[in-house]
């Protein structure tokens, strides 16, 4: 419980740090919203009355001040300086799109990566060995850009089988999905490989398999339970990486997430918004390592300890 | 190469005798034998390739860069240099764009830039990262632990998500993606020199040169950063490739390259509308981006193996 609460803590402190840092960057860019607002036209003094009106007038430091207060008392994110409305609205719109995206992307490539990657360990030095590495190479290198690219060539010009864009239905999240679990697949197929690799070698799955358990057994029971203990940690903080990190698939397939709006908001010099998405996706980093970190201490009682 | 297959059957003959006596059933045997030492021996064997081909590719990607001007035919902006969207054939072997630019000069001025991003962007990780993990890791105490939670701090910004702070605020340009590239790279370096300075502060090389009467500074770099310029190399190497992803990815969304520039994340931005008739567009520069970084990797990993080889050559004897 200490535990847990001590990384909650902590958790919290880089929490202000990132808005802090997130704020000072963003929020007082050059070309400051003021000056986004009243468009080129504006003389000098409407402008200076719209910034004292923002607020914008104050010391940067006073106007985090200020944010943070709104943000903690009234869940106030400012407003969109496009289209007017609360920033905390647009957020919590794309927010379940990304969510989703993120969770069938990570349970896809724990699926595909864990498949591979135990096949891989247990033939280990043969050919499908050699074609599951091979193939995790190239997953690990292929640019998500690129591989949608081809997908939607393939699955949605060619074939016919799949929407190109859009976010109408289940059909509509398989390609991008796909497209966001390969690096992942790669990478876990390669981590779920060596960690078996070293488990099969250690003494007690001899033991194990001296005490005449069935080959089925050993690897079930006694090498998949603590060889995979590392790959949930990298599964949970590649969820936390998408939930943030997916903006060019999400552009590609035209997915409506938060990655998306982010860059949106970046051409359209909405810096509210972008800083918005920024602190929700930092934000949802944070948790899902917490709650990482916390399911490590779980599956293996060691780490808490020496965290500590 | 007879001989060492003959010691591996001989061995693994030996092994799986020894384990029967014990009563371990012979798949089980062979198994455990996999497991260990014939499967180290295959590593190795397979990291030479890796070394080879990664370094084969890497030159060759190396030598386009600089060699692109006089490879080339075509200037890679020179419009209307063939038919608009022609498919690929002898004088244009990667076909045409929409403005009847070659798209092999694109494509090969192309890697001129993405080793500018894989250079530039190290380059700048790299400084921000080393000084500071080494320094961490050496002193340790409260300058360890202060610049552990600063890149705590770095890294709560998921994924590219620090890079679109850094372009929202200094604007979409190519320069830019590669600064912020660099930014998001630096964490990297620091742990990893700070791992390694950490644990050469024990070393009997280092209490010597204290001893000595050398100055922290030069400890630091006259000491332990050549001991440890083999696996920061290696890093380097294996995260160019990401560098050269990244900027790919910033300008393929826009917020990199912008046209014309042969950049091939914005090649394949500005080939995906046409995918549907002219698929040549979308492919050349993604099979080179792809190519490149496979080399980058295997080279990364057939080093890594080679160094680790040369310091403990006990190894070779296996």
């Amino acid at each position: 419980m200490i535990y847990v609460a001590r990384r909650a803590a902590s958790s919290l402190l880089v929490l202000l740090a990132v808005s802090l840092i997130a704020f000072l960057a963003l929020g007082s860019a050059p070309g400051d919203a003021a000056t986004a607002l009243a468009g080129d036209s504006a003389s000098a003094a409407q402008l200076a009355d719209l910034r004292a009106d923002l607020g914008l007038d104050r010391a940067p430091l006073a106007r985090y001040g200020a944010f943070l207060e709104g943000l903690v008392t009234r869940w106030d994110l400012g407003s969109s300086l496009v289209g007017g409305r609360p920033v905390i609205e647009l957020v919590l719109e794309r927010l379940p799109y990304t969510i989703g995206l993120a969770l069938a992307a990570v349970t896809l490539a724990a699926a595909l990566g864990g498949l591979g990657g135990t096949l891989a360990a247990l033939r280990s030095g043969t050919l499908l060995d050699t074609m599951v590495m091979a193939g995790a190479a190239l997953g690990v290198a292929i640019p998500t850009f690129w591989s949608g690219l081809l997908l939607i060539l393939l699955f949605s010009l060619h074939l016919r089988w799949l929407p190109v864009t859009g976010a109408d239905g289940p059909a509509h999240l398989i390609l991008p999905a796909v497209t966001l679990a390969l690096p992942t697949a790669a990478a876990v197929a390669r981590l779920v490989r060596s960690g078996l690799l070293d488990v099969l070698g250690t003494d007690y799955v001899r033991t194990a398999h001296a005490k005449g358990l069935t080959p089925h057994r050993v690897v079930v029971g006694h090498v998949l339970r603590n060889g995979l203990v590392p790959v949930t940690s990298v599964l949970g903080l590649q969820l936390g990486h998408l939930l943030g990190g997916a903006f060019i698939v999400e552009t590609i397939f035209g997915w409506p997430g938060l990655g998306r709006l982010a860059v949106q908001a970046i051409f359209d010099r909405d810096e509210p918004v972008v800083l918005g998405a920024v602190l929700v996706a930092a934000t949802m980093y944070l948790l899902v390592n917490l709650l990482v970190d916390v399911a490590h201490g779980w599956l293996d009682p060691r780490v808490g300890r020496e965290a500590i | 190469m007879a001989l060492p297959t003959l010691m591996i059957s001989s061995a693994r003959t030996r092994c799986a005798r020894l384990l029967a006596v014990r009563g371990v059933r012979p798949d089980v045997c062979e198994d455990a034998y996999d497991g260990g030492r014939r499967c180290e021996r295959r590593w190795f064997r397979h990291t030479s390739m890796s070394l080879i081909v990664g370094g084969l590719i890497v030159a060759l990607f190396l030598f386009t860069a600089v060699a692109a001007p006089v490879v080339t035919s075509f200037a890679p902006d020179q419009v209307r240099a063939g038919p608009r969207l022609a498919p690929p054939s002898q004088t244009h072997p990667f076909g045409t764009d929409t403005l009847g630019r070659d798209m092999f000069s694109r494509v090969l001025f192309g890697a001129a830039i993405a080793v500018r991003a894989a250079v530039v962007g190290m380059g700048i990780a790299a400084l921000l990262g080393i000084p500071p993990g080494l320094l961490a890791g050496y002193r340790g105490g409260w300058l360890d632990r202060l610049l552990s939670r600063l890149i705590d701090v770095w890294l709560a910004f998921p994924g590219l998500l620090l890079a679109l702070v850094v372009v929202a605020r200094l604007g979409p340009t190519l320069t830019n993606a590669i600064i912020a590239v660099g930014l998001l790279g630096a964490p990297g370096f620091y742990r990893l020199a700070r791992g390694l300075a950490l644990s050469a502060r024990r070393m009997a090389y280092v209490e010597a040169a204290t001893a000595v009467g050398c100055s922290e500074g030069r400890v630091l770099v006259r000491h332990i950063l050549p001991n440890l310029t083999s696996s920061l190399v290696v890093f380097a190497t294996m995260r160019a490739g990401t560098a050269i992803l990244a900027v790919g990815g910033l300008s393929f969304v826009g917020l990199g390259a912008q046209p014309p520039s042969p950049e091939w994340g914005a090649l394949l931005a500005a080939g995906r509308s046409h995918m549907d008739t002219a698929p040549w567009l979308a492919v050349y520069p993604g099979l080179s981006m792809t190519f490149t970084v496979v080399g980058l990797n295997l080279l990364g990993d057939g080093l890594r193996d080679l160094w680790n080889d040369i310091s403990c050559p006990q190894k070779r004897y296996d």
